[in-house]
């Protein structure tokens, strides 16, 4: 008698490890992807191995940040928020950070010695909010209060700790996705979805994104819309300051979903290099990378 | 109770839906693997992340209701794209083994189950490749737990008796 749970588990298992490596050609196309990925695996893994054995020569007592002078790649490119009121942000650059604390904020001088950095004066745009802030404002005067000035860093997981001279610190969280990889980046309109959550269908030519030094230029098919944004873990808050008022041809909704989405606070996400930008009821913006 | 809607909801996103993209994507592969299942899963999860604050555990686990939009969002590119077609398991080549165990193949196991009928046929197709829990497979079928079990029972009898011909 067949026993054919067990046979029905075996091919599945089979078929499951074929479809989970993502396997789709020929079965000797398939051998030689499982070889290329032991070899990249095995380069990986003394890669890993030197780096390692790098950074135990190297490191001291102290391990809870780097020892590089640089802002590496454990700050850089981050957005860091406050946990505690999730308004208070902090995005370093290599020679600049921008410090916002939810209401009030801008592109800030940074300088970093050791385990020591020092956040400057204002060289950017500083930013305030329209209307109402998030947060309370205990929270963010005790933001400010700290993310200034000389302070002591380190970095353990996703907390980054900053310490003032007098002790007072704060412990801000990394959010996974890198404001590095929005901000500087020209991106292009992919896919509108009205408020019925229907795709509105393109093409979308010349409808562009790009955020760069804290303010937004982008098109709406015909006009071009500049708004000072501020970025937090989640949301991109858009404060329109001004809109080109050409004469457009009939665009239909397109233009209209463009409008209503990049106003006000909303929320954002990135999967698999898109960048989503979630109107709610005002509709769904989808963007890739410029190349 | 739905999830609030604010700050934490991109941020939460891709940790709850990590634990199922393997299980989605078996189940996308399944659905549509003529064309592109990773396609099918990333619309799959647009469509997720904006409903998301709309999800409730009362109403199911995180893994059924991501499947059952997996299964609503192929449905829609079946009916724009007539030519696609649920393909079955033959559609995912399989990787060549000198396992000595692994004897299925020499059973044709995938023939057989494509002769099930088809209450029968979704029932293993969800529990032992896409690897859901009888509750899972349950909820996707819109039927008790214990219909479920006694389904596969009648499946791998009729298993039994199609593999059987075929040694």
């Amino acid at each position: 008698m067949i026993d054919v749970d067990r046979v029905l588990r075996v091919d599945a298992d089979t078929w499951q490890r074929a479809v989970d490596s993502g396997v789709r050609g020929s079965p000797g196309r398939q051998t030689h992807h499982r070889r290329m990925a032991a070899l990249v695996a095995s380069v990986f893994v003394l890669a890993a191995a030197i780096l390692a054995l790098t950074l135990a020569v190297s490191s001291d007592k102290q391990t809870a940040g780097p020892t590089s002078t640089k802002v590496g790649g454990a700050l850089r490119g981050f957005t860091w928020v406050d946990p505690d009121f999730r308004v208070g942000t902090v995005v370093f650059g290599r020679k600049t950070a921008n410090v916002s604390d939810g209401c009030s904020g801008g592109l800030r001088k940074l300088h970093v010695t050791g385990r020591t950095l020092t956040i400057g004066r204002l060289i950017g745009r500083a930013t305030t909010c329209a209307g109402s802030a998030g947060g309370s404002t205990a929270g963010r005067n005790r933001f400010d209060h700290v993310v200034q000035g000389r302070l002591r860093w380190s970095v353990a997981g996703r907390r980054l700790t900053l310490t003032r001279p007098d002790g007072e610190s704060i412990t801000l969280v990394r959010n996974d996705v890198p404001a590095a990889s929005i901000v500087g980046e020209r991106w292009i309109l992919t896919r509108v979805d009205d408020r019925t959550e229907r795709k509105i269908p393109g093409p979308y030519r010349g409808a562009t994104f790009l955020i760069s030094s804290g303010r937004l230029r982008a098109s709406d098919l015909c006009n071009v819309i500049t708004a000072d944004v501020r970025i937090t873990a989640t949301t991109i808050r858009f404060s329109r300051t001004a809109t080109t008022a050409r004469a457009c041809p009939d665009l239909g909704r397109v233009s209209d979903v463009i409008d209503a989405v990049l106003l006000g606070e909303r929320e954002f996400s990135i999967f698999n290099g898109k960048l989503y930008i979630s109107g709610r009821s005002a509709g769904l913006l989808v963007y890739v990378r410029a190349r | 109770m739905a999830n609030e809607p604010g700050v934490t909801r991109s941020s939460g996103f891709d940790e709850w839906v990590t634990p199922h993209l393997t299980t989605l994507r078996r189940y996308a592969v399944m659905l549509d693997a003529t064309r592109d299942p990773d396609d099918l899963v990333q619309d799959t999860l647009e469509r997720a992340w904006k409903k998301w604050w709309t999800y409730s555990p009362d109403r199911g686990s995180a893994r059924t209701w991501l499947i059952a939009i997996a299964a609503d969002r192929a449905r829609r590119r079946r009916v724009r794209s007539p030519r696609l077609h649920l393909v079955e398991l033959e559609a995912v080549p399989t990787p060549v083994e000198s396992d000595s165990t692994d004897w299925s193949g020499q059973l044709d196991v995938r023939n057989a189950i494509a002769r099930l009928p088809r209450r029968q046929k979704q029932a293993v197709l969800l529990f032992y490749y896409v690897d859901l829990n009888v509750r899972d497979v349950a909820e996707i079928m819109g039927c008790a737990p214990g219909t479920v079990k006694s389904t596969m029972s009648d499946a791998r009898l009729k298993l039994a008796e199609l593999l059987g011909d075929q040694s």
